[in-house]
């Protein structure tokens, strides 16, 4: 794969503002509504999203998981090297490739069909995913834990619950940077917004 | 379970200008396409969307300035973008769901304005339409049934929340929007509950909450959805109006628990 940041158009080490900036600007000039849907154009937008992936899930990786990143190696990798996932079922395999797409409900529909008597630590931890990303990060904590206690020691699966904790710690710490929470600045508006629900017919005046 | 999405005091003087002339901006767009009833569905809860979808998109700004029903005095700037005529619509679809939620909760048969409007909603936007629908249903059927789980009604209403973050399915950044729109409609869904959960108590009418909550599991409910948003919001190319964002997810969202928690003091 070329480097990413070549992609981009841009220097190694670029920042993250650097990358978004240049990422947006790719982005409209690739867009279907500029090109037309030509193919070409698609595939360089394919190209563009991949590098800008590959950049970012790294930078939040790297800067100790303020968000738990895509790192593709962190899951559905690793196919065909052990004799254990060679033995996988195929309703494993199929969520482990639509959780690698980000097609995340599509792999929690898939792992629903398991049998309970056949979820494994494997299954949870692959549940675990699924559910993080598409934004149960309560029933990814359960699901991780469950792996966890189904096969402790395994790395793979401590490193994706230390994720789910490491997003919540940094939230908690950039939350204190705020001060203490206090009103809102259109707090004024607050009751007359609710009024307005109730009774349709009320403005915000303030 | 409109007002949570709203800056806080410490937000500098430029962003609250930016967010209130979107705010305006959504306005404009709710009369241009539904007339006087559209401005009532009015919410800051689709500012954000707006200018979230707007920042991702690269949208540009189209500025004007007008005096309205609710300014009649003073000229007063706005901006619109492209992606208002999509927020507008969601606008609709949940201020319709909103009253006919406070008329199950409250027995009443308060006309719904923003009727007339759905269908054609519905129409153009299925997806987002039936999430919305079929989960609000689930969530009233719990509540029917007294089944106090807090975690999966505000899962579904994160749910449907995150559909309607999702302007675009093709989007590259559908799933870090579905996931964020996940994280911001459990935070909603909590908060709201959290705050609502004396009333409903002294009423006798159910919250999904269970009777004995502290304070301190109602936060780790809170922050665990309010960082879910954050994450995702990392993975996305935004780069215009990242603080005031950052404000409201870190800071803003949270100004109604305060108030509440000194309420109880």
């Amino acid at each position: 794969m070329s480097d990413p940041y070549e992609v981009l158009g841009l220097k190694q080490g670029a920042s993250e503002e650097e990358v978004k900036k240049a990422y947006k600007t790719l982005a409209k000039k690739y867009h279907p509504d500029v090109t037309g849907n030509d193919p070409a154009a698609a595939k360089k937008m394919q190209e563009i999203n991949s590098a800008y992936d590959a950049i970012i899930n790294h930078k939040s990786y790297a800067s100790s998981s303020s968000s738990y990143g895509y790192n593709q190696s962190s899951y559905g990798g690793g196919y065909g090297y052990s004799n254990e996932r060679d033995e996988e079922s195929n309703e494993m395999r199929a969520a482990a490739s639509y959780i690698h797409a980000r097609h995340f409900r599509e792999a929690l529909h898939v792992l629903s069909t398991v049998p309970f008597e056949k979820r494994n630590g494997r299954w949870y931890y692959l549940s675990a995913v699924a559910k993080g990303y598409s934004g149960d990060t309560t029933g990814a904590y359960s699901d991780i834990s469950e792996a966890i206690k189904k096969e402790p020691g395994n790395m793979e699966y401590q490193s994706f619950l230390d994720r789910l904790n490491g997003s919540r710690n940094f939230y908690t710490q950039r939350q204190s940077t705020y001060g203490p929470s206090g009103s809102s600045f259109f707090s004024c508006c607050l009751p007359l917004m609710l009024l307005n629900m109730c009774c349709p017919g009320y403005f915000c005046i303030c | 379970m409109f007002g949570y999405i709203v800056l806080s005091s410490s937000a500098p003087k430029e962003d609250r200008k930016t967010y209130r002339e979107a705010y305006c901006g959504l306005c404009h767009t709710l009369k241009d396409k539904y007339g006087k009833t559209g401005m009532l569905s009015l919410s800051y809860d689709m500012t954000f969307l707006s200018l979230l979808l707007s920042d991702i998109e690269d949208s540009p700004k189209i500025e004007g300035k007008e005096r309205c029903l609710v300014h009649p005095i003073v000229e007063h700037k706005f901006f619109t973008t492209s992606v208002m005529d999509y927020t507008a619509s969601m606008q609709i679809l949940l201020s319709h769901y909103a009253l006919v939620d406070y008329n199950n909760d409250e027995k009443k048969e308060k006309k719904d304005r923003f009727l007339p409007f759905i269908p054609e909603i519905e129409k153009k936007y299925k997806r987002q339409s039936d999430a919305l629908k079929n989960n609000l249903a689930l969530i009233w059927e719990n509540e029917k049934k007294g089944i106090k789980d807090a975690y999966q009604n505000s899962l579904l209403f994160g749910e449907a929340l995150g559909e309607i973050f999702v302007k675009d399915e093709n989007s590259h950044f559908a799933p870090d929007l579905r996931m964020m729109g996940c994280g911001m409609g459990r935070f909603i869904y909590l908060l709201d509950a959290w705050d609502d959960r004396k009333k409903d108590q002294k009423n006798n009418r159910y919250n999904p909450l269970s009777s004995d909550i502290t304070e301190e599991e109602i936060r780790t409910m809170l922050i665990d959805a309010a960082s879910c948003a954050t994450s995702a919001m990392e993975h996305m190319p935004l780069d215009d109006y990242v603080p005031l964002f950052e404000n409201i997810l870190y800071h803003g969202m949270w100004s109604r628990f305060k108030v509440e928690v000194k309420g109880n003091e």
